[in-house]
């Protein structure tokens, strides 16, 4: 009579402990199965990342191609027109699902059509551009809805002294600083000029002669030249033109002051 | 007495049910081929739009395609997948015709399981065009 109450006190104990086990056992099995199956959204969604992060990337190249075309000369329609195109393309993709991407140019001042062109005679000149996106993405694996805006903006900063030589004869130093998207960035090439009497009403620029130019690798080039201007006593003004690495230009024009 | 014996019962009942949903749960471990085949498409697809995005992101892939380069761009591709990746990388312009005269590919391919990965370039040069790259990736079994 004693064991078999003993006996029954121990299956209790064991059922306790096995029930126990058990429940561990299906929370580490749960716990397995949910990590798995987060494990393998993160993959069917990695595809669909790398597809976003392309069409921004689509659409930050055809604002640089839009403004590096205006900046020399083009219409500013034209960053309409290509943005049209590469909708246009993308919206006849369909990888993942129904994609359609959706632009705005800025028209807020300063910008015009979306773009900005200051080239100014106080040392900064500026060549912008700039468009909001909207990028609606249908698909099986999500539904993405994205704003995102591109702003391409490269500036030149002018900066120069002078001091009197013999006769109509000026030391010149200009510091050219060249920015991208308020960055330092490197120019592709720098051309200096400088007018012949000051005098702005009658322009006449006359191409700096192989200048001593330093590159300081950080955006930042100085550059040092002789200039005669009519008479000595004509204000300096010089000009700076500039195409960055993305062939942006733009153009600034400063008055060196004595020394 | 009757009742001591019901209740032993009920508890085999029990542990019958832990039982079983364990061995279910177990089932739900295994892995489909389908998700493996996914997982092993979605991996490659990933591996070539990084490729092509990281070369797009400062213009060269689209400068390249500008001047013909396809031996640097074939390099280029070459030097950024790994060895046991084959690849085959297709030029069209907008009207889908095909830019590159010659095969931009580092031989034949590996396996009959080709991913392919179709990239929108937009060029950042003043002289505007959009092409569609094509980059088929297959890995050796």
């Amino acid at each position: 009579m004693e064991r078999k109450r003993l006996n029954r006190k121990n299956s209790g104990q064991t059922l306790i402990i096995t029930s126990l086990v058990v429940a561990l056992l299906l929370l580490s099995v749960v716990y397995y199965i949910f990590e798995v199956e987060r494990k393998s959204v993160i993959q069917t969604t990695t595809p669909l990342n790398s597809y976003v992060l392309a069409i921004k990337l689509g659409s930050r190249n055809t604002v640089i191609s839009a403004l590096a075309n205006v900046s020399n000369g083009g219409e500013n329609e034209i960053l309409t027109a290509n943005l049209d195109r590469l909708s246009s393309i993308i919206g006849n993709q369909s990888h993942f699902g129904k994609c359609n991407l959706l632009f705005t140019p800025l028209n807020s001042s300063p910008y015009q059509s979306g773009i900005w062109i200051s080239w100014d005679s106080n040392g900064l000149g500026v060549s912008s551009a700039y468009a909001n996106f909207s990028l609606d993405f249908t698909g099986m694996q999500a539904d993405v809805q994205l704003e995102y805006d591109v702003n391409i903006t490269t500036t030149l900063n002018v900066e120069g002294v002078y001091s009197k030589l013999e006769d109509v004869k000026k030391q010149v130093n200009v510091t050219c600083r060249v920015f991208n998207e308020g960055e330092p960035a490197l120019a592709k090439n720098i051309t200096l000029f400088y007018e012949s009497d000051g005098d702005l009403s009658i322009q006449e620029w006359i191409p700096v002669d192989s200048p001593s130019i330093t590159d300081y690798g950080n955006g930042t080039y100085f550059i040092s030249f002789i200039a005669e201007t009519k008479t000595s006593n004509d204000p300096m003004l010089v000009s700076a033109r500039v195409h960055d690495l993305r062939d942006i230009f733009v153009q600034a024009n400063a008055t060196c002051t004595e020394t | 007495m009757r009742f001591l014996k019901n209740r032993k019962g009920q508890v085999r009942i029990l542990e019958a049910f832990f039982a079983s949903i364990l061995i279910l749960s177990s089932l739900a471990l295994v892995p489909s081929p389908v998700s493996v085949e996914k997982s092993h498409f979605n991996t490659l697809y990933s591996v070539g739009t990084q490729v092509l995005t990281t070369l797009d992101s400062n213009g060269t892939l689209s400068r390249l395609i500008e001047n013909n380069n396809w031996t640097v761009l074939r390099n280029c591709v070459q030097s950024m997948l790994p060895v046991s990746l084959w690849f085959n990388l297709t030029v069209f312009n907008e009207n889908m015709t095909c830019l590159n005269d010659v095969p931009v590919s580092n031989g034949s391919p590996v396996s009959d399981e080709i991913a392919a990965v179709e990239y929108v370039c937009a060029s950042s040069s003043g002289n505007y065009a959009v092409y569609i790259v094509r980059l088929q990736l297959a890995t050796a079994k």
